[in-house]
């Protein structure tokens, strides 16, 4: 389930302790995905088309597959990292 | 794991991606002491033979079992679709935006995917039973 981000103004200070991070810091990082998400397409935009390399299971990079290659199915994206 | 449930109750009509991005919490970035406490230590990649190492650990542990594509280390793509540090998107066969999750991990939300999964097959079904 989603939850509310920490308030930069309200927050107390062990909030940001728990999250490893500063107040400041979170304030950039909030800066950072604001812009990012404002200029991301909107639900009825055509996505934008990549070209990505796969992750075979030796641990090495196989072809390279674009978005455009899978039209016909509909396609849901997960973008993540280990950390 | 909940992303990989849903993966695989919907696998055999919509196609699955994991794309890897960039380090969130990078040990010599924004270190957390959650993933310290668990031995989940990676200092944020700077060649992409490191990327694809952690990627594949990553892939591996959650787990999650889709085809995962590594993000270039200009991390393009992560940034046209204001991915990082992670989030939720569908697209349908036509390639248009179906679904746009929140930027996580505060808008980071699997059961409102789901439920844009469901809508867009109900949606694809009831207008291949229209054309009939």
């Amino acid at each position: 389930m989603p939850f509310a981000r920490p308030d930069l103004d309200t927050a107390p200070d062990s909030v940001f302790e728990s999250l490893d991070t500063t107040r400041d810091a979170l304030r950039a990082v909030y800066a950072m995905q604001d812009r990012a998400d404002a200029a991301a397409p909107q639900v009825g935009d055509r996505a934008p088309d990549f070209a990505l390399p796969t992750l075979l299971p030796d641990r090495q990079l196989g072809t390279i597959q674009r978005l455009a290659d899978l039209r016909g199915r509909p396609v849901a994206l997960i973008f993540g990292s280990y950390t | 794991m909940r992303l990989e449930t849903i993966h695989q109750r919907y696998r055999d009509e919509v196609e699955f991606r994991l794309v890897y991005v960039r380090e969130a919490h990078a040990a010599d970035e924004w270190a957390m002491a959650i993933n310290v406490a668990e031995a989940i230590e990676h200092t944020q990649p700077t060649r992409l033979d490191e990327r694809v190492e952690i990627a594949a650990t990553c892939a591996v542990a959650l787990p999650l079992t889709m085809t995962t594509l590594v993000d270039d280390m200009d991390d393009a793509v992560g940034a046209a679709y204001a991915a990082l540090p992670e989030r939720l998107w569908l697209i349908d066969a036509e390639g248009t935006v179906a679904y746009r999750g929140g930027p996580g991990p505060w808008e980071f939300d699997p059961d409102a995917w789901e439920s844009a999964i469901v809508a867009l097959l109900a949606a694809r079904r009831s207008a291949t039973t229209s054309a009939r």
